[in-house]
Order: C-alpha cells, then structure tokens, then sequence
C-alpha cells in the first residue's frame, strides 16, 4: 500500500514539471518513464493488453507507448530476454518493462514501453476493411524490414507469433515504414485470428499453440499479406471450423489469397509463404532472393489425399482422413464408437487405401481393449494417429506439445479445462503425440524450462499431497516467469522469490491473521520452484500434521528467504508469525525457557527480522539443553517416585520396625546409663 | 543325568546344611561350657559377690526367663539399670570386708533390695516408654521427607510441566 500512495504522490506532487502528463496521475517506471494512468491510447490496444501514453524524463521528444499485461497471462520469457538484444527496423522498438502498481486495476501489473507508432494501426483490427496494399507498398514498405527482424528471431532461436494485420504499425505519420508490433504481452498466438494461423495451430485453443517455430511466423506473414492485398480478411464471413476444413480440403493458399487479382510475383510470394507444407515453406533466404527479383517457379501446395469414396459421419461427408479427424474431436462423445466400427476401419483400409494407418488403428483398438483405455483417451490417440501435425485434442481443449505450460496457466480459472489439461498429462497423451510424428527425438518427454525435467515428474507433483505439490507446482515448473498465483500475494505480481516476502508483508496487512496461514499452495510452489536452496526439510516439517512442526518449518523457509534475498523488516508478516509461535515455545520442555523466549519476543518482532525470530525460537544449543535437562528431570522424578514408595512401604509394609529401632534405642540407653553410673561410682569409691 | 545331578547337588546341600547345624550346636555348646567355666572361677574366688548378684538381679533372671520377644531387649534394659543399682553393694563387698556374711547381711537389708529392684524397674520403664517416643519420631521424620520429595516432584513438575509425570507412567507402565 505504501507503494501505492508514494506512487499516486510522485504524480500529484510533481507540480513544477511541463510534461502534459505529470498533471496527472502517472506512475514512475525505472525511474526516469512516466506512464499516464489516464492518458489512454485506444488506438494502439491488443485485446489483452490497453496502451496508455509514456513520457521518458531524459529524452522527452522521444515518443513512448506502454502496453499494460494481463497478470494472469504468463508473458514470454524466452522472447522478453532476447527482445533488448533486436535492433531491426521491422519491429516496435522494445524500451524498458518493470512491473508496477498499476492503479486502475488495483494491482501489480506488468508494463512493457515501446517506442510509439505515429501512424497508428495497418488495420484498426482484423474484420475491418482497408484501401489494400499493392505490390508497391509490400516490396517497399513492409516485406524488407519485417523480414530483416524475423531473420533476427530466427537467429536467437525465437519466435514472435503475433504478426497479424491488426498487430502492424506505421512508425512514421506518413505511413511509409511499416513494423510488427508486441509478442510478449500475451502467451504465443493467443491473440492470433485462425486465419493467420497454420492448419495445426489454428485447431489449437489459444491458450495452447505454443512457441511454434520460425515457419509459423512465416506463415503467419504471409496470410497477413494476403489479407492486407486484399484489403480484408477473406475469413471474415467463415467459422473457426469452417476455415480450418477448407485450408485441409484446398489448401491455405487458395482459401487465404486465391480469390485476389494477385501479380505472378505475389503468387510466386504468397505461394511460398503459405504451403501447408512447413519443411518447402519459404523462409529469409527465400524472401531475400524474391526482394532482390529472382524469380521461381511458383510452389504447388501438398493437398492431403483424398479417399475413392467419403465417410459418412454426424450427417456430413468426408473424404480425407484429415478433415475427419477434426470433426472427431469437435463430436467427441460419439467418436470413439465410430472409430472402433469395423465399417470405420474398412472405409481407411479400402477407401482411403491406406494400410499402414489401418494397421496402426487396428493396433490401437486392440491395446484400447487389452488395457481397458478410456473412449476419452482413445479418440485423443486416435486423432492424433490420424493427423500428427496436429495439436494434442482431449475433449474440449487443444494444445500444441510445448504450450503445457501456457494451457495450465489460462486453464487456471476453469476447473473443468484445467482437469482436461491433468488428464491429458496423465493419459500420457504428450508421450503419445511425439510417438505419433514419427520421428526420433530424445528430448520429446524433456522439458528445458522445468526443473521437473520430464512429464513423469510433472504427473508426480500431481499425485503427490500437501503444500507445494499438484497442479500449482506443475504450473510453476512450466511457467517459469509466470507471478506466484496465491490469492494472497496475487496483486503484487511475485515473479522472483526476492520479491515473496515483501508481498506476504503487505498483504498482511488486511489478512485475516487468526484464521489464515502465510503460506498456502501456490506460494508453496513457488518457492520450491524459484528457490534455488534446499528446502526438503523445511517443506517436510511443512507438511507435518504436528502444529509445532508445521509452523517451524514455515517459520524456518521464510527466514531462510528473508536471509538470502531480504528486506531487514518484514513488521506485519513478522506480527502474523508471531501469532503462530505458541506451539514452537511450546516444543521446549522447560517453561524457564519458555518464559525467556516470551519476554524476548516482543523486542525481536519490532525489530522485523524473521531470521532472528527463528534463531530465537529454534537455537539449536538451547533445544539440546533443554532436552538434556528434560531427561534429567524425568529420571530425578521417577527417582524420587520410587524413592516415596520405598518410604511408604517401609512405613506401611514393615510397621514393627520403629518399634524395634525404639526398643534398641532403649536399650542402648540403659547399656549407656550403667556403664557411665558404674564407672562414677568406681571413681567415688576409689576417691574415698 | 539331569535329574541324577540335581538330585546330587541337592544331597550336597543338605551335607552343607548339616555341617552348619551342627558347627553352630557346637559353638553354643563351647559358649555355655566357657560360661559354667567363668561362674564357676567366680565362685569359687568370689562367692560372696556371686551370692549377692545372684538374689539382687532376680528380676532380671525372671525377665529372662519369661520374655518370648523375638529380639529380647527387655532384659538388657532391666538388666543393665538391675546391675547399676547393685553396684553401690558390690563395691562395699569388694573394697570392705568380702564375705558370704557381709552379703547374706546386704541381702537382708530390705531398703537395698527395694533400691536395686526399685532402679531395675527404672530399666523396665525405659524399655516401655523409649520405644513408642522413637517410634513416633520416626513416623514424623519418615512424613517430613516424604513431603519433601513431593514438593521436589512439584518443582520439577514446575520448571518442566506435565510431561514428566507422564514420561514416567509411561516408563513406569
């Protein structure tokens, strides 16, 4: 909240500055950007990300936008990392990102700045129609620069997957120089229109198309072309389905650009970026040759063959195994009957003449009996061995191999998709597609991003119990810069452990401290995720059902953070463990101990430090004496048990005793008086 | 030949106990011969003080005879306190004239038997009534420290809680 206030002060105590924007609120990136919280710019908005006015402190005729992330969008990690190092002309110029307290939405947001677009939008958005480009403005204005930055992209091994018409911008108010805009706003393609996607990713949902490969962009540049020839986007009319099917039937090319009166040239160039094929897709090198004028004989589109005769199914006909496979999984539930049907598997052996596929849905069916395989994981399989390139399909949801990580985080709010998305892994569906391709790839079931390492380890998570397991940690593991999702610390965007404990601090604040815990599943995960230290003893105590032990152990990670990353004080979540120590104090046995650990500890939580509070309440020294003095003090009691009993038989079980000591007691005293009496009166006698 | 050897270690230890009968039968046989041997010197030197021991300490010979005690500590009080009374007479005997007359003469003198039984009854009133005094003595001083290692209990229940006493059922179960 301090942030919060300090922030909104900048912007209203700047009063001296000229800037048009420091009269309004504005909040301080790095520094030295101002973004105005008011000055919106409409023009430039994503649909997942709104543009607002930046004014840079230093350079003030530089003109700046900033683009506002959804937080419950993962951004692009990989591509954020390499977007300072490319300097093309082809692509908005990456400024700076930070994330900030971001007041409309009253949370912790994050900002990217890029330089700003003078001329706007190409295309104000992808249904609306525009004077259309001719080969002119392409050859000069567009194709050089794009292709300079995605030969970049390529180079670092990137993708930008968001080159649509309505993500283009003149830079310049003469609209002569033509860039991409963002990629990192949202996750890959997520904004894409089907159109502009290839037939396998546009089956994808959006959440799930993935980083894809450079061809993708390529593609995706070349639909984007199209569309910007023709002046609109010849999909307008069609449905997702609809446009899919027929990019199968006829191919991208005729659906996207055949309709246009296009030069032989653009033919050549459309042709080229748009085969369905992504191995004889053109690429720089192509691009490069065409710009300079060489020309080729323009390229035939691999069409998918069609069967002698069509299939019949849910009223329609089909005559590839392709388009088949699409409207399986758009009628899921009566697929895997139909599948199965040996009129099914007679029409691929016969009217497709395909018998190595027939052979392999036979195989299917036959593993799917013998190990009981759900109708669910089987149509899955089935799609996926009918068409490989295309997404992995599991009832309502589709996603690409690598876009796991994305299809947790968009499916985090929908507990049906995301049970989809732990079925799917579970079902070892991922396993299955990369079998399905057909081709060796030894890190197919890796994961690069993950410290999981492997799917297998990501099905462990989720069927282990307790804090930091399931499905918060998967989604960890495969988004790596994706804010810690805990309810708790959700509006501070937590991207780095460093940042976990100053958070929990804050939002301390308004919790409800005598019901609630500072921890809970997500920042769990987080922590076990990000954390580079061993932790495995801090989150077994964790997961002790034993108070004592669990708040140990909370309080044991917490001070192992706030000593590796900081800050000194941490007041109100150190007030918040405080409440939580009594079971600690209460694990030494010794109540002096107790005492001296109470009266200390009022001094130790104004002085914020979660370390000392620990070392305070776990001294390993002072647990091992008072265990040592616990032992003792059980072995001096049951001394002195049976040191009572003996007492109290001797006085119950033996009671003539006394009486006999007594009776020698006397005697002895009589023994006494006669010798002392004989004795005296010997010396008086002898004395006469 | 298990049970031959038992049956051979248990004859042993018959033999054993026999030979240990029969050596204390024999100590007491010496004692009480070296006792008749003593009396008999005695009278035989010293008659007069025999005669005069032997009527003066008749309450102690009666106690000793009739006591049925298992430890016998009757007559040493009587006895002891008998023998103090007699003393007074004896050293007369013995540093006067010591003759069977002297001490048929004591004997006859009704004040000095009074004197002597009077302090053997003085032993027997020690005998009666020391006892019951150390007895409560001991009673008391057995409650004070039982109270004391109740209140060590509480302290240590004090200092370290419950814990202990459980500890220590569950040990002691």
């Amino acid at each position: 909240m301090s942030e919060e206030k300090q922030n909104k002060n900048n912007g209203k105590g700047d009063k001296t500055s000229t800037n048009p924007i420091a009269e309004n609120d504005f909040i301080l990136i790095k520094n030295r950007y101002k973004v105005s919280t008011s000055d919106h710019l409409k023009e430039l908005d994503l649909p997942h990300a709104r543009a607002f006015a930046v004014i840079d402190t230093k350079r003030t005729e530089f003109n700046m936008f900033a683009y506002i992330c959804n937080p419950d969008f993962p951004i692009r990690e990989k591509t954020t990392n390499n977007m300072v190092n490319i300097k093309s002309s082809g692509i908005l110029s990456f400024i700076e990102m930070e994330d900030v307290y971001w007041p409309p939405q009253r949370r912790y947001c994050m900002i990217v700045i890029y330089e700003r677009p003078m001329g706007g939008k190409v295309m104000p958005s992808i249904n609306a129609k525009i004077e259309p480009f001719t080969d002119k403005d392409v050859i000069n204005s567009l194709l050089p620069a794009i292709a300079e930055t995605l030969k970049d992209f390529s180079f670092k091994g990137i993708t930008h997957r968001s080159i649509r018409p309505d993500n283009l911008f003149y830079m310049d108010k003469e609209k002569n120089k033509i860039v991409i805009g963002d990629c990192i706003t949202a996750p890959p393609a997520y904004d894409q229109p089907i159109c502009v996607e290839t037939i396998a990713s546009g089956c994808c949902m959006p959440s799930g198309r993935g980083n894809g490969n450079i061809s993708n962009d390529y593609y995706s540049l070349g639909a984007t072309l199209a569309i910007l020839i023709a002046g609109s986007s010849p999909a307008n009319n069609e449905k997702d389905n609809e446009l899919i099917t027929n990019k199968i039937k006829q191919g991208s090319f005729f659906v996207l650009a055949a309709h246009n009166k296009l030069s032989v040239a653009m033919v050549e160039l459309l042709r080229g970026l748009l085969t369905d094929d992504s191995t004889s897709r053109w690429k720089y090198e192509d691009l490069s040759l065409w710009l300079e004028g060489r020309r080729a004989t323009p390229l035939h589109g691999r069409i998918e063959p069609n069967a002698q005769r069509s299939f019949s199914f849910n009223g329609q006909e089909y005559f590839t195994i392709r388009e088949l496979a699409v409207s399986f999984a758009e009628n899921w539930f009566s697929s895997a009957s139909i599948i199965k049907s040996k009129h099914f598997q007679i029409w691929v052996k016969r009217g497709l003449k395909n018998d190595i596929l027939s052979e392999h849905l036979e195989e299917l069916i036959s593993k799917a009996e013998q190990l009981g395989t759900t109708d669910d994981v089987f149509v899955a399989q089935a799609c996926m061995l009918f068409d490989p390139l295309a997404p992995i399909r599991y009832k309502d949801i589709s996603f690409m191999a690598n876009s796991l990580g994305e299809a947790f985080a968009i499916s985090l709010k929908d507990s049906d998709k995301l049970n989809q998305v732990i079925a799917a892994l579970n079902n070892e569906l991922i396993e299955y597609w990369h079998e399905a391709q057909g081709i060796y790839n030894p890190r197919a079931t890796t994961l690069d991003t993950s410290k999981a390492r492997s799917f297998a380890v990501l099905r462990n998570f989720l069927q282990q119990k307790g804090l930091g397991t399931g499905v918060a940690r998967c989604l960890y593991e495969l988004n790596p810069v994706f804010p810690c999702q805990s309810e708790l610390v959700k509006r501070y965007y937590v991207n780095h452990p460093n940042r976990l404990l100053m958070a929990i601090d804050k939002a301390a604040k308004k919790a409800n401290k005598e019901e609630e815990l500072p921890i809970d599943n997500h920042i769990a995960a987080f922590i076990l995720t990000h954390f580079k230290r061993n932790v495995d003893n801090q989150f077994k105590a964790l997961n002790n059902p034993n108070e004592k032990t669990s708040h140990a152990g909370l309080l044991s990670l917490y001070a192992l953070l706030q000593w590796q990353y900081g800050p000194k004080k941490l007041p109100n979540l150190i007030s918040w463990l405080g409440g939580l120590i009594k079971p600690i104090i209460g694990s030494y046995h010794s109540k002096n101990i107790r005492k001296k650990i109470e009266k200390s500890i009022p001094t130790t939580i104004r002085q914020g430090s979660i370390t000392d509070l620990y070392t305070l309440l776990d001294n390993p020294a002072m647990r091992e004496n008072d265990w040592k003095n616990f032992l003792r003090a059980k072995k001096d009691y049951s001394k002195i048990e049976h040191y009572i009993e003996r007492v109290v038989h001797e006085e119950t079980g033996n009671s003539h005793m006394p009486h006999i000591i007594g009776q020698q007691v006397a005697a002895i005293i009589s023994v006494v008086i006669c010798f002392g009496g004989t004795a005296i009166m010997f010396i008086m006698k002898l004395t006469e | 030949m298990a049970k031959r050897n038992n049956q051979l270690q248990d004859r042993r230890k018959m033999r054993g106990r026999r030979r240990g009968d029969h050596k204390s039968t024999q100590s007491i046989l010496y004692s009480r011969m070296m006792l008749v041997c003593l009396l008999a010197t005695l009278t035989w030197f010293m008659l007069p003080t025999v005669i005069f021991m032997f009527f003066a300490t008749i309450p102690t010979t009666a106690i000793l005879v009739t006591e049925r005690s298992r430890h016998r500590y009757t007559w040493i009080c009587v006895g002891c306190l008998n023998v103090l009374g007699a003393i007074p007479w004896v050293l007369d005997l013995w540093f006067g004239r010591h003759s069977i007359e002297v001490a048929f003469t004591m004997l006859t003198n009704i004040s000095a038997i009074m004197t002597i039984y009077s302090i053997a009854f003085i032993g027997w009133i020690i005998h009666k009534t020391i006892p019951p005094i150390v007895e409560t003595y001991i009673k008391v001083s057995a409650h004070k420290r039982i109270q004391m290692f109740y209140e060590e209990q509480q302290n240590l229940i004090d200092e370290w809680g419950n814990e202990v006493v459980e500890e220590t059922a569950k040990t002691s179960i």
